[in-house]
């Protein structure tokens, strides 16, 4: 891993076509700039975790285990019901 | 759901988000009840995500596929996109939320698929559908 000091306004450039610069550094919140190439993903971190935990979590060991079963059929009556129905 | 053949055998060649080694998965339509559909992984034969269209639960849910996921995909009809989002049967509090934040798109015409994050949507991943 790299470590880097910037002040407030300067920047770093992450080949040629990135560039990430400090726009405000606020006690312990920085602000940062980012400019990058469309086809870049940027992403805050604890989104991906977010999604990584929920995966984790619908994950069920026992795929047939009855336990919430019939809220999930209740629910899948429902959806079935929007889609025909409109 | 889309219109047209779904492939039954569902490669996500990075895996889900976080879970790397999730890769090949069987798609059981509504194995769960009607409308409701199970994800198995074919790599981990304790895995089953519930799966469902989520267009049925937020009518208006929207979001776009960026060029790199597209061309991951080799989507080039948007009809041939397939949505889905994960459901979590939750006991503590009881009920079923979807995860809107981390959709799957799925090419159905070649069955692959990968799973975004919507960095820039108010989307949750706990949406509650079903008490």
């Amino acid at each position: 891993m790299l470590v880097l000091s910037r002040k407030v306004d300067q920047t770093i450039v992450i080949q040629d076509n990135i560039t990430i610069k400090i726009l405000e550094i606020n006690g312990d919140r920085v602000k940062l700039g980012i400019n990058a190439p469309r086809d870049v993903v940027i992403l805050r971190q604890e989104l991906r975790e977010e999604v990584h935990q929920e995966n984790l979590r619908a994950a069920r060991r026992e795929p047939d285990a009855p336990a919430g079963a019939g809220a999930l059929r209740a629910l899948g009556e429902r959806l079935a019901e929007r889609r025909t129905g409109g | 759901m889309a219109a047209g053949p779904i492939a039954k055998q569902l490669t996500f060649e990075d895996g889900l988000i976080g879970c790397p080694d999730w890769k090949r998965f069987s798609l059981e339509t509504e194995a769960a009840g009607p409308a409701i559909h199970t994800l198995r992984s074919l790599d981990e034969p304790d895995v089953a995500l519930y799966v469902c269209d989520p267009f049925t639960i937020v009518p208006d849910y929207e979001f776009e596929v960026g060029e790199p996921d597209a061309s991951a995909l080799e989507l080039k009809d948007p009809s041939d996109a397939l949505v889905l989002v994960v459901l979590t049967v939750r006991t503590d509090p009881a009920g079923v939320t979807a995860n809107l934040l981390g959709p799957l798109v799925i090419n159905s015409r070649t069955g692959r698929g990968r799973q975004l994050v919507l960095a820039t949507s108010e989307y949750s991943v706990r949406h509650a559908v079903a008490a």
